[in-house]
């Protein structure tokens, strides 16, 4: 092909040597006129590594005069021991002001050697000490541990300091992880506040479980004040907390708490609510002993959730259990025995696989079982073969030792066959032997997402360089819908699919035609959301035709929903014809 | 012995019974605290150590001379005072751990050999240990003597300290004592190389043994505070450690630039250690935002369009909505993309819930007038007969609605009431409704008994009808959807009903479905619905 691989190495130098050389003359131009807080009259001229030809004017970043120069006293000072005491005059001798902006701009920039070590410990001490809501606010800005150790501190000693300190410096995350220790001491407090944060819209998703532990915190420790509040919580909060609520009533008392809720409609609702919010102890043995006692419906929510009850301990209990007499359905019983059975396996596989031939299972289900229970102990060839005596049908013994010898594939390993793929060769070869119907093209392509620019320029150019005859298997792994591939490198595949269509005939060619036209209009506007003049460059290469222009029209309206006119400048400078085309479909259907 | 240089006082809280000293000291303070904003110290013979507090002021008093406590400058070079610890091995065991560290480490500058092994007999046996203090003792005595060091800790469970230590004072050589005395401590040696001498880490990398080579970039990683971030953090990736954010947000503080280049560089991401990927992209916006927002400003207006000057405009605005709320407003009033506009009008409705409740009102008529489906956060695609579509689902847009839903419901859902001359609600309405419900169903309910245009009425019930469903209250799920005036809604809520129904409860579901009130061909068209 004529046209230019979006993956060439090219691709990458051009348009970035082009912008950092505009940039950097934006920049000169601008001058000092802003110059920094720091040294406003130093500058200097730094030629920069992308061109040797752009040069600019620098503002001058990084510690002030003043600090260098307290910064080379401390460095001149002599010995190892001089230089740790010159340390510990400067740490004493600093500003608080200046101290913080020590310590948050890093000017302490000597790392050879203790003194580093010595200054962060000491000035951290000394801002703690002399301006604990500053300390606490670079903490936090840090994300280090220490502020975690502050918010305990003062959520015991002195509450509402905590809370002022949030008003100054709003973070609703880190309150409401706050609030959860002052609950220990002062609930009420905690509650007020919070109660406050949600009527400001405070929550969000981003927050939401740390609001959820706070109601946890405030249930576990003082249930009476979220009991009061109950009422006037908004009903999605409301349930969290009667959630919370139930999971502490069943820490102390299981079989009355259980009664209760059995006596509600919503009781299943309820007692799920009370284990999402951390009830889980024992819980299998506890449901064990009050089956008899539970309605039908209960019965049907248990076998549905399954796994919640079911632990590698008490699984052969599960196993040995008289459904029917337990008024379970069969289908119910089969659920709950087949997970039953791979709990079994990894302390008993031989009980097992005995378990399971009592089953009447649907034969995937019994062959995805089987093939969990061998892959879990695949390795051990003594266990395998012992358990490999014990199958009576060919089939058994054939997903068996499929499973034995892939341990890649096993469940409970979190292995990754695919891993050894290192080399662009070794992917390319591996993707020219895809077979849709074993592996998964989402594994081969999640490979990628940490391959250097270099590797992925490779592997476009050996796939630009590749026969004919596996280039379209390895075309079509490349168009997994999995961001880790690189989207030149996935634009690349899927022109090479539109231009290299397979005879279709009658529907088949109607289905393929809008495969290629979502195949192409899905790749413009997710590059396009990214790098919008990368994708309407590519849709210009891609041959003219259905899959071309629905790519342009889904680029152009998505890409006017964020920079309208840049959108606009793109599609007028399309040729008439699918200009036209895409004016037309932009308005009816505007972007928004 | 004593060193010329007089003491620096220490930053003590004024206390009154010290209020002459202190104002004798302020005087002599004059010429160099401009910058301070500290309190002056308590007395001219308090200059103890760092972290010295009135009440343990007397054992730590140092010699020196408060009228020479400052920095002096002589020909543009600063001299930082010469203190000294007037602390003894025994007022030190006295001290309470909090005052522990600053007071030890002054003392131990002047630390015999000998100082620092007793006080280490003394420290080992503390409970509850402070591995700073640890550090501390270690350092200063691989400072003086590393071999007796290393001795005195062999076969404990403080053996590493001591092999740490050493690395601190003398690279090459701890590297080779290790080697040829304990290669199990080697690790200990390379963490402490890396900690301590990262440029000589790097420039002797193919001498240190590969068993201690990941060692050495995890003590190379320890601090972000580096002379020379560009280089560390470029050895660190190519050394396959990832990528430090630490060690970034040091280089965008000195460097911006240079930042820029390496993010570029880098593809907008750079592997972590723990795989999976760190959006340097991301990074470099927040920080340069936060850092130096008038460098973003003029980095944003020169990026071509895309994701990255996305980004750096919205945390402009994040940064306008902070100090210029009425330019914020209106910014999000006039913009003219759709899906900006939508974040920015979100993120100004926000701001103003508390404290202009109308003004947040007013950001969400705009926002549905704008995008009437902006609270779906949908990306679309079409083609000829077909479609697709993915999103975040609008995070903001909906923290918005769901604040105001708090605040007056009624007024939010008449945002998303059928237009003059629609038939059918906005395409907000389930979103709105659905907010409402999971805020306060009873007054949500209310609200639809209220209801008397059919099409709203059925929307409206099918978020009920969802809602009952989900709480397994199939009962009252199955009154509502007999409620349903539209045919078609009812029908297809009747079926889901009854199998969800028969899969918590047949025998329920057979009993209310053979006393219902429906049609013959109704009944019949469910009886499918219920398992055998």
């Amino acid at each position: 092909m004529s046209t230019p691989s979006p993956t060439s190495p090219g691709r990458f130098v051009v348009p970035a040597f082009i912008f950092l050389a505009t940039a950097f003359a934006g920049w000169k131009l601008e001058g000092d006129g802003s110059a920094p807080a720091a040294d406003k009259t130093v500058a200097a001229e730094i030629t920069t590594k992308a061109s040797s030809r752009a040069t600019r004017t620098q503002r001058v970043y990084g510690p002030s005069a003043r600090a260098k120069q307290q910064m080379r006293a401390v460095l001149e000072a002599g010995s190892t021991q001089d230089r740790m005491r010159a340390t510990i005059s400067l740490v004493n001798s600093l500003s608080l002001d200046d101290l913080a902006r020590w310590m948050d701009e890093r000017w302490f920039e000597n790392r050879n050697g203790f003194e580093l070590t010595l200054f962060n410990k000491l000035s951290k001490e000394r801002w703690q000490k002399e301006d604990p809501e500053g300390y606490l606010a670079w903490t936090i800005r840090e994300n280090t541990q220490s502020s975690q150790e502050v918010f305990s501190r003062w959520a015991e000693e002195d509450p509402q300091r905590l809370l002022d300190f949030f008003k100054e410096t709003p973070d609703t995350q880190k309150e409401l992880q706050a609030l959860g220790q002052i609950a220990k001491n002062d609930p009420a407090l905690a509650l007020a506040r919070f109660r406050e944060i949600i009527s400001n819209g405070g929550l969000d998703p981003n927050n939401a479980y740390m609001g959820q532990q706070f109601l946890r915190e405030l249930a576990a420790t003082s249930p009476a004040t979220l009991e009061a509040a109950m009422d006037d919580l908004p009903d999605n909060l409301r349930a969290q907390a009667e959630g919370a609520l139930i999971a502490e009533r069943l820490k102390t008392d299981f079989d009355g708490e259980l009664r209760k809720l059995l006596d509600r409609p919503d009781g299943w609702k309820l007692f799920e609510a009370g284990l999402n919010n951390g009830y889980s102890a024992d819980l299998g043995d506890k449901i064990l002993a009050q089956l008899d006692d539970l309605p039908a419906s209960w019965k049907a929510s248990l076998s549905r959730n399954y796994y919640r009850f079911i632990s590698d301990t008490n699984a052969a209990t599960w196993l040995a259990l008289d459904f029917e007499g337990h008024g379970f359905t069969d289908q119910q019983a089969n659920q709950v025995k087949s997970y039953a059975i791979q709990r079994l396996s990894s302390r008993d596989p031989a009980a097992a696989l005995g378990a399971l031939d009592g089953l009447e299972l649907e034969d995937a289900n019994r062959q995805n079982i089987l093939q969990n229970i061998f892959a879990r102990h695949a390795g051990d060839e003594a266990k395998t073969a012992e358990l490999m005596a014990m199958l009576g049908s060919e089939a058994d013994r054939e997903t068996a030792l499929k499973a034995s010898e892939s341990r890649g594939d096993d469940p409970f390993s979190g292995g990754n066959s695919a891993e050894k793929i290192e080399t662009p060769e070794q992917w390319i070869e591996k993707a020219s032997a895809f077979d849709p119907k074993t592996g998964s093209s989402y594994q081969m392509t999640y490979l990628l997402r940490e391959w250097t620019r270099e590797q992925i320029a490779e592997l476009g150019t050996q796939f630009q360089s590749m026969p004919e005859d596996n280039k379209r298997a390895v075309a079509t792994v490349l168009t997994t819908d999995n961001d880790a591939i690189d989207p030149g490198l996935k634009a690349d595949a899927i022109r090479y699919i539109i231009e290299n269509p397979e005879p279709q005939e009658g529907q088949d060619e109607q289905q393929a035609s809008r495969n290629a036209a979502s195949l192409t209009s899905q790749h413009a506007v997710k590059w396009g959301i990214k790098d919008p003049v990368a994708a309407s460059e590519w849709t210009s290469t891609l041959p003219a035709g259905d899959a071309r222009l629905w790519a342009q029209k889904n680029l152009a309206r998505n890409w006017a929903g964020y920079d309208p006119a840049a959108a606009k400048q793109w599609v007028n400078s399309l040729p008439a014809t699918d200009r036209e085309a895409v004016d037309q479909f932009m308005k009816g259907d505007p972007p928004r | 012995m004593l060193d010329p240089v007089p003491i620096i006082p220490t930053i003590l809280p004024v206390k009154s019974i010290h209020l002459s000293l202190v104002l004798g000291a302020a005087g002599l303070l004059t010429g160099y605290a401009g910058h301070r904003l500290s309190p002056a110290p308590e007395g001219a013979e308090s200059a103890a150590g760092p972290a010295v507090s009135s009440r343990s002021l007397a054992p730590a008093a140092s010699s020196g001379q408060a009228s020479d406590s400052r920095q002096r400058a002589r020909g543009g070079k600063i001299e930082l005072p010469g203190i000294r610890s007037a602390d003894t091995l025994e007022s030190l065991k006295a001290l309470p751990p909090e005052e522990l560290y600053g007071r030890l480490a002054l003392w131990m500058v002047d630390a015999s050999e000998a100082d620092v092994a007793a006080f280490w007999e003394h420290y080992k046996t503390v409970g509850n240990r402070v591995n700073e203090i640890n550090d501390l003792i270690f350092i200063n005595w691989a400072r003086i003597d590393p071999q007796a060091a290393v001795t005195a800790a062999a076969g404990t469970p403080d053996e590493h300290y001591s092999w740490w230590a050493w690395a601190c004072h003398d690279p090459a050589g701890s590297l080779a004592a290790v080697m040829a005395q304990n290669p199990d401590r080697l690790n200990n040696v390379t963490w402490g190389l890396g900690e301590f001498h990262p440029d000589w880490v790097r420039e002797h990398w193919d001498e240190i043994p590969e068993g201690g080579q990941q060692n050495a970039l995890q003590g190379m990683a320890k601090w972000d505070d580096v002379g020379n971030p560009l280089e560390i953090l470029t050895f660190l990736k190519d050394k396959g450690f990832g990528f430090h954010p630490g060690i970034f947000k040091v280089l965008i503080a000195k460097d911006p630039w240079a930042a820029y280049e390496w993010m570029q560089e880098s593809g907008g991401k750079v592997s972590t250690r723990y795989g999976g990927s760190q959006d340097t992209l991301g990074s470099f916006v927040d920080l340069v935002a936060e850092q130096h927002p008038e460098m973003l400003e003029k980095l944003a207006a020169q990026t071509p369009s895309g994701e990255l000057k996305r980004k750096m405009e919205a945390a402009l605005f994040a940064s306008l909505l902070k100090n210029d709320p009425e330019a914020a407003r209106q910014q999000a009033l006039e913009n003219e993309a759709p899906k900006i506009a939508e974040q920015q009008l979100s993120a100004v409705g926000i701001s103003l819930i508390s404290s202009d409740p109308d003004g947040a009102f007013a950001m969400a008529e705009r926002l549905f007038a704008l995008s009437p489906d902006a609270l779906e956060g949908i990306t679309r695609v079409t083609y000829e007969n077909g479609g697709s579509g993915w999103g975040d689902g609008a995070p903001e847009a909906n923290r918005l609605i769901g604040a105001l839903i708090a605040k007056d419901p009624a007024r939010v859902m008449e945002l998303v009431m059928p237009a003059d001359g629609q038939d059918r609600p906005a395409p907000g309405f389930s979103h709105v409704a659905g907010h409402w419900s999971n805020h306060d169903f009873e007054g949500y309910v209310n609200w639809v008994n209220e209801q008397e245009d059919p099409a709203v009425h059925t929307r409206a019930a099918n978020i009920v009808i969802g809602k009952l469903m989900n709480e397994q209250n199939f009962a009252d799920a199955a009154e509502w959807t007999m409620s349903i005036g539209e045919e078609n809604y009812r029908e297809s809520h009747l079926a889901n009903l009854v199998q969800q129904w028969s899969r918590s409860d047949r025998e329920a579901a057979a009993a209310w479905l053979e006393n219902a009130d429906l049609s013959e061909k109704e009944a019949n068209y469910l009886q499918e619905y219920l398992p055998k």
